[in-house]
């Protein structure tokens, strides 16, 4: 692969690369060092990409194992200890709430979830994977998948509903 | 609104396609389903840093360019030995081991020698001039 069909077909992954990394990381820099990583990685193995179908699903699974390998370094913005720490002021979230807002607050409680069911959902939610290029990404099972969706989709609603008390909800 | 009902159900099981997750996202947003307020997840996508890419593009640059420092070293490494080799064979020639050097009459006189050994050794012994003394099938004392 040329210079040139490298700029042609890999560089306009970067979005998605850096989107997913700024997710996982939930920092700006380090999703970008993350993303420099990955597009020289593609760039030193550019003469085996022409085997590779999905170069989307390629890229991001480079992403997930380039943030798993320095995950330590990473925390989740927030957990479910310091969440609760705000409830004070669910009372005021409840009155001002709009879509917006709804949707901090379900990234919010994301964050908090396990790193496996929080990948899977913003593979699937974000990125609009299939389950069988999410399952090329994350090397789980198209079942285990589903399971690890549902389960995601189902307690994030769970903490919506009964954690905040947002009875329009209920 | 069966339909809708159905695909919710479906969906915390984990069990519809993107396109009826798109439907239900978009019920959401129009106001339908406000009970599920996990469709209203979205992420904006972020702006790319500006240099991200020209980062990558001078990278990319400036491993070509050493790639091309490398291959011009070894080359360069590989003609110097060459050369250092031949200007030694230039300098210390080959060895000629010393060969013996014989004038003519040495090599008649050598000659002669060979041809005596060997008559020598060829020629039969003269009968001994001896008497002998006693004689039996143990013994036999004779004197010259």
């Amino acid at each position: 692969m040329t210079e040139h069909e490298f700029n042609e077909s890999i560089l306009p992954l970067a979005q998605h690369i850096y989107d997913f990394a700024a997710n996982l990381t939930g920092n700006r820099t380090d999703a970008a060092d993350i993303t420099q990583d990955v597009l020289f990685k593609l760039w030193n193995s550019r003469n085996e990409l022409s085997k590779i179908k999905n170069l989307r699903a390629w890229a991001l699974k480079i992403t997930r194992n380039l943030y798993y390998d320095t995950v330590k370094k990473y925390k989740p913005l927030y957990n479910e200890a310091q969440m609760f720490l705000h409830e004070q002021g669910a009372s005021d979230l409840m009155t001002t709430i709009d879509n917006q807002e709804t949707a901090a607050l379900v990234r919010q409680i994301i964050e908090t979830l396990p790193d496996t069911q929080r990948e899977v959902i913003l593979l699937r939610e974000v990125e609009e994977l299939e389950y069988d290029e999410i399952a090329q990404i994350t090397g789980l099972g198209l079942n285990n998948i589903r399971t690890i969706l549902s389960r995601a989709r189902s307690r994030v609603k769970e903490l919506l509903v009964k954690k905040y008390k947002i009875s329009k909800y209920d | 609104m069966e339909k809708t009902e159905e695909i919710i159900k479906r969906y915390y099981r984990g069990e519809t396609s993107i396109e009826e997750e798109k439907f239900l996202r978009a019920q959401y947003r129009s106001g339908h389903l406000k009970e599920d307020p996990f469709l209203s997840l979205s992420y904006p996508s972020l702006p790319l840093p500006s240099e991200l890419n020209e980062k990558i593009r001078q990278a990319i640059r400036q491993q070509k360019k050493c790639a091309l420092r490398r291959i011009y070293i070894t080359v360069g490494s590989i003609a110097a030995i060459a050369i250092l080799l031949l200007s030694l064979k230039g300098i210390f020639p080959a060895y000629k081991g010393k060969t013996l050097q014989l004038s003519d009459n040495m090599k008649r006189e050598r000659f002669e020698d060979a041809l005596r050994v060997i008559g020598n050794v060829l020629e039969k012994p003269a009968p001994s001039q001896e008497k002998v003394l006693y004689e039996d099938k143990n013994l036999i004392i004779a004197i010259e």
